[in-house]
């Protein structure tokens, strides 16, 4: 990498990025008690970005010879200067202190180094559970993948950043069948962990009973509501809304190019005194795991970001390119899904700030409405409209769960849905993992983090079915 | 590009390393891929190219199957591949539902196109591809204050070889142009979009031009006034999400594992009379069109709902083993291919069309809507139960046989399963996708909220 580096340096590039992945794999799935598919592989490969007068052009390659990769330098300049010639708004990588380091992940049991018994029982431990706590199941499976190796980042200007990275995940799923109706419910734990994290609430056991009841719940649920009503969402949903409202149109790119409907709009009351968004790189491990990220894919020192204070738009998340265009600080938010692609505009671990309130006073003050939980994730459009799924639910009355409800996508527009949040409970919960993650301009699936504690909705709408 | 010849005897020495190491029986699939892409967001360009290669090796020791994967055609790092399939294999639990890796099989099959004229395109004619369709969409109203254009064009080769005598592989082309745009007036704020994919080299003329109206045309939008159930039509970018929900049902894998909603409903009407769906594998033009699915077996032609009757599930050699069936060729691997084991999909749905057009279409419901161009949360559906709940971007109002006037987005909800049997009418208006080629549908009784 060093080498391709100063071949690339005579080429006349304003600013080349050299990336090296290095990450080794393990998934296996399970079902109805059979270990399925088991796989172990390694991505290995080098990316180049090259910076030309506000354009940039990107290059990668798995051949890792000298001269293949003096190949990809080579192109990605070859690139660049094609794509400056077209460039109307130009990114400018913001000045920044170059690091050199080294960053290593510490966590007590590191999966790299587990047996595959151990993982393999895991699956076959919350599979058992979820078909003891299941009813009419017409299958069990379970799921454990891991990522671990390292990252590679140097630059023209001296960065030299070489961090090992670790994501892992394990969870249960049920599906239940009665007559002519068929449910299905899913439990999961990740981030990056160690093993030693899958105990207790988040263990395989703990995982496939709860898909075993919520499986349960559902077969005798109902459709769900169609129209507005009061609502409390768990964590996981509060992290998807707070990933699709705030997080994707703050994304700078968005904003500078006239995409996001939040351009313009910074210091303006944007939602209500309990709408505080933060967009962070490393959690709190172990209190609340998440996804961990100590350098961005450009080499910038992952910040936290306030996106929302008590309502207040306070930040916007930025490459470093588009934070030197509007000269400020480089948040951290530069990031790629692996070698194959340029760093760009995408988030870290997204969340709702903890507020006082229990879960219990959260379930008296909404008193009747809509409990919310587990997702299967979200979508937003530019135009400000956005929609997170939510996987299962309840009809509260008097602050106690009725009956149980199937998969219901609730939507909401970024000016007006934030501004109906009554009140946060003191439950924060970071959700992260190895399946899954955030797509956008091609790039899927990346990493992150998301989570929130409950939230209470004033009004929220949900897109269900009237009989 | 390299030579399939040498993809395929690579392939085939990397079975017999699997082999020398103590696999029964193993197979090595190898995928390489350059693809050359650029991106023009509102004015931030962008340019990239490269390309990868892999081979993703499955070794068998009595019932046991290891998968492992490396991202290289380099011989060391394959055979180095194949030893740790075999470890894989060697660790883990056996699966009894296995019986074997498929055998060669003999019959015709077909390529798609394969456009010579794609391996010489520069990033400089891609970048002028995407400059004319964002150029375009600038030009046609003032009230378009955002436009973000891509393309990318990619070269895909693969090549699978197993120790039952498999060697196989094919080559495809395709080129797709892209282009997103946003209107505002008034605070309002609507998008519009436009993306064309295709194995043929083409130019994206237009393109611009009409994702920008699009959005034009969804200014000025209304509420709808409650929730309420109206019949819905689907143009032929939103009606892929019922084929894409009915896939994960006919496949073979669901219904053995008991979580498909079609288990037991073969040759039983599934589906309104008039509704037939073939998964053409031979389609020309077809985006995933290739002579061997991902285990090196012939694909083919078949219908999958004939005249609203279920007449066929698809198998890859797994499933259809355990039933003492033929594979139907429908094993795929998506995505960065050779990292994957295979899995059973559809290659391309056709629909059988309608003689009505759009316009046609409209002309014919009282009172409902009309859904255009994108929906938010149709990958967030249930797949299993087939419930779906998702939000229409670009929803219009039909009164009286007519588009009254555009609507706010609009959540739509229902089940997949019961809207194949509520559908009213299919349109003439094929359009291509990755999904195959489906027209406009009219469904009844789908639940509308505002």
């Amino acid at each position: 990498m060093e080498r391709a580096l100063r071949f690339g340096e005579d080429l006349n590039a304003d600013l080349l990025e050299v990336r090296g992945d290095d990450i080794g794999h393990v998934t296996v799935s399970s079902e109805k008690m059979v270990v399925k598919d088991t796989r172990v592989f390694r991505l290995v490969g080098v990316g180049v970005r090259a910076y030309v007068k506000g354009a940039t052009g990107y290059s990668f390659t798995t051949r890792l010879s000298e001269e293949s990769v003096k190949d990809v330098v080579r192109n990605s300049v070859k690139s660049a200067k094609v794509a400056s010639g077209y460039a109307k708004l130009k990114l400018e990588p913001a000045e920044y202190e170059p690091v050199k380091t080294r960053y290593s992940i510490d966590v007590r049991r590191h999966p790299a180094n587990v047996e595959f018994e151990e993982k393999k029982d895991m699956l076959l431990r919350g599979e058992e559970a979820a078909k003891d706590a299941g009813v009419d199941v017409a299958t069990t499976r379970a799921s454990y993948g891991e990522a671990s190796g390292t990252k590679y980042f140097i630059n023209s200007e001296g960065a030299d950043i070489r961090r090992e990275v670790l994501l892992v995940s394990i969870g249960a799923a049920v599906v239940s069948k009665r007559g002519d109706v068929l449910v299905d419910a899913y439990d999961s734990h990740g981030g990056t962990l160690g093993l030693e994290a899958f105990e207790g609430e988040h263990s395989p056991e703990t995982q496939g009973q709860n898909a075993g009841r919520w499986a349960t719940e559902k077969l005798t649920g109902k459709k769900p509501p169609a129209g507005k009503f009061r609502a409390l969402i768990d964590s996981q949903l509060a992290g998807v809304m707070a990933h699709e409202s705030f997080g994707h149109l703050s994304e700078y790119d968005f904003v500078m190019t006239g995409g996001s409907p939040l351009g313009g709009k910074l210091d303006q009351k944007l939602g209500s005194d309990c709408a505080t968004i933060i967009d962070e790189g490393i959690s709190d491990l172990p209190k609340y795991p998440g996804f961990t990220l100590p350098y961005d894919d450009e080499g910038v020192k992952a910040r936290p970001v306030v996106l929302l204070d008590k309502g207040v738009l306070k930040g916007y998340l930025h490459q470093r390119g588009t934070a030197g265009a509007v000269r400020v600080e480089p948040t951290g938010n530069g990031r790629a899904v692996d070698y194959r692609f340029e760093p760009i505009c995408r988030m870290r671990n997204t969340y709702f700030a903890k507020g006082d309130l229990t879960v219990e006073e959260g379930m008296e003050l909404l008193d009747e409405g809509i409990y919310a939980c587990s997702t299967a994730g979200g979508q937003v459009s530019l135009d400000g409209t956005f929609m997170f799924k939510a996987v299962r639910g309840y009809w509260v009355e008097g602050g106690e769960p009725k009956y149980a409800f199937r998969d219901v996508a609730i939507r909401g527009h970024i000016m007006d849905l934030l501004k109906n949040i009554l009140g946060r409970c003191n439950d924060l919960k970071i959700h992260s993992g190895y399946f899954g993650g955030c797509g956008k301009g091609g790039q899927s699936p990346l990493a992150v983090g998301l989570g929130g504690p409950h939230v209470l909705l004033e009004q929220a709408t949900f897109g269900g079915e009237q009989d | 590009m390299p030579n399939l010849d040498d993809l395929i005897s690579l392939a085939e020495s990397a079975v017999k390393k699997a082999k020398s190491q103590g696999a029964e029986e193993s197979e090595a699939y190898i995928s390489w891929t350059k693809s050359l892409s650029t991106d023009i967001q509102g004015g931030l360009v962008k340019a990239r190219e490269g390309e990868t290669a892999g081979v993703g090796i499955r070794a068998v020791i009595g019932k046991k199957v290891g998968f492992a994967a490396v991202s290289s055609i380099e011989e060391e790092r394959v055979y180095t591949a194949a030893e740790r399939a075999v470890q894989v294999a060697r660790i883990r639990p056996k699966d009894p539902k296995f019986l074997r890796l498929p055998d060669p099989v003999k019959r015709p099959s077909k390529s798609g196109f394969f456009d010579e004229r794609m391996l010489d395109v520069t990033s400089s004619d891609m970048m002028e591809k995407a400059q004319r369709i964002v150029e375009e969409a600038g030009k046609v109203d003032e009230r378009v204050v955002y436009v973000s254009g891509d393309t990318e064009l990619i070269i895909v080769q693969f090549a699978v070889a197993n120790s039952r005598g498999i060697n196989a592989g094919d080559s495809g082309t395709g080129i797709d142009g892209g282009i997103y745009c946003k209107a505002m007036e008034n605070g309002e704020e609507r998008t519009g979009l436009e993306s064309i994919s295709s194995r043929q080299l083409i130019g994206f003329e237009g393109v611009g031009d009409i994702a920008a109206k699009r959005a034009i045309e969804s200014l000025g939008a209304e509420k709808l006034q409650k929730p309420e159930k109206l019949p819905v039509i689907f143009d032929n970018y939103t009606s892929p999400m019922f084929l894409s929900l009915l896939s994960y049902g006919v496949s073979a894998m669901s219904v053995q594992e008991g979580r498909s909603a079609l288990i037991g409903k073969l040759g039983e009407k599934v589906a309104w009379k008039n509704l037939t769906i073939i998964d053409d594998s031979w389609m020309e033009d077809g985006l995933s069109t290739m002579k061997y699915d991902a285990e090196g077996i012939p694909t083919t032609v078949k219908p999958v709902i004939e005249s609203g009757v279920l007449k066929s599930y698809l198998y890859d050699s797994y499933t259809a083993h355990f039933e003492q069936k033929a594979s139907t060729g429908n094993a795929v691997r998506r995505g960065e291919a050779y990292l994957q084991t295979p899995a059973i999909s559809p290659v391309n749905y056709l629909v059988e069309p309608g003689s009505k057009s759009l316009e046609e279409m409209v002309t014919e419901v009282d009172e409902g809507l009309l859904v255009r161009y994108s929906l938010l949360g149709v990958e967030h559906s249930n797949y299993i139960s087939g419930d779906f709940s998702v939000v229409a971007t670009n929803p219009f109002y039909i009164r009286d046989g007519a588009i009254a006037h555009p609507l706010d987005p609009v959540t739509i909800a229902g089940n997949a399963y019961e809207a194949l049997m509520k559908i009213m009418r299919i349109g003439s208006d094929l359009r291509l996708s990755t999904t195959g080629k489906t027209p406009s549908v009219l469904v009844s009784d789908l639940t509308c909220t505002p």
